[in-house]
């Protein structure tokens, strides 16, 4: 490996892991606030039929809703930025950091889905007393239906869902904060600079063609 | 516990959680660069099916109650939850099918999704069948 590849990308900063612990904090708190709430309001709905309300009210309904909403709100944070280089000077990186990274990162989740799918999916059927382990994980199924079925429609409505959600947050983004949205102003790229390879990569990596990344401290200047 | 020694505790997990996600996206950086020029996103991934076998070994424990429901919840619900994540995972598949590496977009979404799922079935079964003992307790 070159040298340069290993110090392409600026070293993290104390204060920038710092900013991404807040947020993870914050994000986690509610991600796990919803939980709370879903298990309570769905206490009510346990006696009657349950449905969807009972199943969106299960761990793994307000996870689904949960990372929907993160995905959709990453997408339209980022393409606001994408699309609107003014943004980028006007909330700092530490803020972006806290924000994306952080909050957003953290209030979304993979490991509970992972786990859900594959108890739904009977992966685990082989082994005595595993299912008793789901409702002290916090990932307990409720109301959510049982079977591979419901494990396929977990995964898929998860999935589908959260990539539908993630590009329409980007367009609306794009579209806010482009060159003629409410956000523009005197925005500092030229003509037809508010899209195309210049956007910042979600994740924080640069595009092939290189450009402004959400990661890199030299934009902030 | 009381209600805000849990709310620390998994407020702490959490940040812990997305630090070490920080720090495995910074160290993988390059491992993504591709010959061509491109990039794929393998931190992510990496993080996610890493946490996703973590999270069915904490399970697993929770079930031979080798790990007791406060520990479990931190670990799973703050450490894991945070580890892993979706919002981005999305946000990089389409940036990727935009960016027109479709392939690349398919492999971030299937192949995570399977390995995910799969890695989170063994870590649940490798505890499980190893039965891990509480902590303390003689066999």
């Amino acid at each position: 490996m070159a040298p340069e590849a290993r110090t392409h990308r600026a070293p993290l900063s104390a204060l920038d892991l710092g900013a991404v612990a807040l947020g993870g904090a914050l994000g986690t708190l509610l991600r796990a606030g919803g939980l709370a709430a879903g298990s309570w309001a769905g206490a009510g709905v346990e006696g009657g039929e349950g449905g969807v309300a009972g199943a969106l009210l299960s761990p793994s309904g307000i996870t689904l809703l949960e990372n929907l909403l993160g995905a959709g709100l990453l997408g339209l944070f980022l393409g606001l930025l994408m699309a609107n280089g003014r943004l980028e000077q006007i909330i700092p990186r530490r803020l972006r950091l806290l924000l994306t990274t952080g909050l957003l990162g953290s209030f979304t989740t993979f490991s509970a889905l992972a786990l859900d799918g594959a108890l739904l999916l009977g992966m685990d059927s082989r082994i005595p007393g595993a299912e008793a382990s789901v409702e002290g994980a916090g990932t307990g199924l409720g109301g959510w239906p049982s079977g591979p079925w419901s494990g396929i429609s977990l995964l898929i409505l998860s999935v589908g869902g959260g990539l539908a959600l993630a590009f329409a947050g980007l367009l609306v983004g794009r579209r806010v904060g482009g060159e003629r949205g409410p956000l523009a102003g005197g925005s500092a790229r030229g003509p037809g600079g508010g899209s195309g390879p210049t956007t910042p990569r979600p994740g924080g990596e640069p595009r092939p063609g290189g450009g402004p990344r959400l990661s890199d401290p030299e934009e902030d200047g | 516990m009381a209600p805000l020694a849990t709310m620390g505790m998994l407020a702490l997990a959490g940040g812990a959680g997305a630090v070490a996600r920080s720090l495995v996206d910074w160290g993988l950086e390059a491992a993504g660069r591709l010959p061509g020029g491109g990039h794929f996103p393998v931190s992510t991934m990496a993080v996610n099916v890493s946490g996703a076998f973590l999270a069915g070994a904490v399970a697993g424990a929770l079930a031979t109650g080798a790990l007791s429901p406060s520990l479990g919840s931190a670990a799973s619900v703050g450490f894991l939850g945070a580890f892993t994540t979706f919002s981005t995972w999305m946000v990089q598949i389409v940036d990727l099918w935009e960016g027109g590496e479709r392939r690349s977009a398919l492999l971030h979404l299937l192949g995570s999704l399977a390995a995910g799922v799969t890695a989170a079935a063994l870590g649940l079964m490798l505890v499980v069948s190893l039965g891990v003992a509480p902590l303390g307790s003689q066999p």
